[in-house]
């Protein structure tokens, strides 16, 4: 597993006064495209599922996984819902105020919360195999330690691999990658965003390539639409081989 | 891959062993004719039944029919509410709850069962799920002689010694307390 940067080795925040040219997205650092960026997982010592994935780009995003739990049926609408043979899984994405350059509005960072939950959990909800624990939930964290505006697949990874190292039963695990468009219509998968009219963000099991979620922003045509995803499952075939490796290599 | 041999796998990994003649096992799915690994652990094939045993075991919940072991938590005259502790001899991560109403306590009888004397908050209670129960609880029984009470202490706080299937004693004040009592087979260390 290639890393170019352990977080153990100390560097000059990302986002310190005369470093912003560094803070832009170079080519070759997407984990998609299989170089650089670092993935760890059971840095959590006492979460039964943990993970942690970085970019030598500046996006540092850490996911735990608990459970399966008893469900709390606190709320009556939860104990009305809670029939049936499946368990469930909620999914909590937060991202810290210092993960960005600028300070947010408190209604935008709660709304991006709420969104990027419910992303997060479309996306693993076709992996996860929920009839394994009925009547019991599975709660996956996860925290957005610094960001660039392009974390969410980074969060659906670092999830699948702390549901992976939790002992979740799933189909297979979930990857994720992002897929940028240029003004002129040329797709990229390590588009600086800078220069991006659109992006898609495409989550998908990487053995069969079957996608579980896709967020596409900006216009696109139809074609460019199909080649995006293309170019999405391929990248995600990438960083589900280092996803893979991670795991691997996590025995102990 | 054959039974002395096992083999690292991830979810979504393809066991390569002949889908007609293997089934799929603990950890596993059959998948368009393929078994694929459903957690990350090693896989074996025994017995003719490919299975996946996690390096993080402990994902388990109560399955109906599982033996488990619980520690009464609190009862009245109706039922007896537990935390369930332990699948077979696997520890849970969480405590499950779980309720012995008084028609499950033993198979006899089952109309003059006084909880009290059955059971007391703080035994731990060998118990079979009946049911995955309301939404709240796993139904519980401990209708069968293997089922009951394991371990209790007196009111002195020493570990009662049971003396037949309804009654245990001190070994310190020779009191007799009365509890539904396992019948397990002893063992001397």
């Amino acid at each position: 597993m290639a890393s170019a940067r352990r977080p153990r080795e100390s560097a000059p925040p990302i986002h310190a006064p005369g470093r912003k040219e560094e803070g832009r997205r170079r080519a070759e650092d997407e984990v998609g495209s299989g170089e650089g960026g670092w993935m760890q997982v059971g840095v959590v010592g006492r979460a039964p599922g943990s993970a942690y994935v970085e970019t030598p780009s500046g996006i540092q995003v850490m996911a735990t996984c608990y459970g399966p739990r008893p469900v709390d049926a606190v709320r009556t609408n939860e104990r009305m819902r809670n029939q049936g043979n499946r368990g469930k899984m909620k999914c909590h994405v937060e991202k810290t105020e210092f993960a960005g350059m600028a300070k947010v509005d408190e209604s935008i960072a709660q709304e991006w919360k709420r969104q990027a939950s419910g992303h997060l959990r479309k996306a693993l909800e076709g992996a996860v195999q929920l009839d394994a624990f009925p009547k019991a939930q599975v709660d996956v964290h996860v925290i957005v330690l610094q960001a660039n505006g392009d974390e969410m697949p980074h969060v659906v990874v670092a999830a699948a691999l702390a549901l992976a190292d939790a002992g979740i039963a799933m189909v297979d695990l979930v990857a994720a990658c992002h897929v940028g468009r240029t003004a002129a219509g040329t797709l990229h998968p390590n588009q600086d965003a800078r220069d991006e009219q659109g992006h898609v963000v495409v989550c998908c099991m990487p053995t069969q390539g079957n996608v579980t979620h896709l967020v596409q922003q900006g216009s696109w045509s139809a074609t460019q639409v199909l080649e995006g995803i293309d170019m999405g499952v391929q990248g995600c075939r990438n960083v589900g081989r280092r996803m893979r490796e991670c795991l691997l290599a996590s025995r102990s | 891959m054959t039974s002395d041999t096992s083999f690292a796998v991830c979810p979504g990994d393809v066991l390569h062993v002949d889908a007609s003649n293997v089934r799929a096992g603990r950890g596993t799915s059959l998948k368009d004719g393929c078994l694929m690994a459903c957690v990350l652990g090693d896989a074996t094939v025994e017995r003719n039944q490919a299975n996946v045993r996690p390096w993080n075991g402990g994902a388990r919940v109560p399955n109906v029919g599982d033996v488990v072991t619980t520690r009464v938590r609190k009862i009245n005259r109706r039922l007896a509410s537990c935390d369930v502790l332990c699948v077979g001899s696997a520890a849970l991560r969480e405590r499950f709850s779980g309720i012995i109403r008084v028609q499950d306590v033993r198979a006899t009888e089952i109309d003059k069962v006084n909880m009290v004397e059955s059971f007391r908050p703080g035994d731990v209670v060998r118990a079979v799920v009946l049911s995955m129960g309301d939404t709240r609880s796993y139904y519980l029984s401990t209708a069968r002689n293997d089922l009951g009470v394991i371990y209790a202490e007196s009111r002195s706080g020493v570990r009662l010694v049971p003396k037949s299937w309804e009654e245990m004693q001190c070994p310190k004040t020779k009191l007799i307390e009365k509890r539904k009592v396992a019948k397990v087979a002893i063992q001397f260390e």
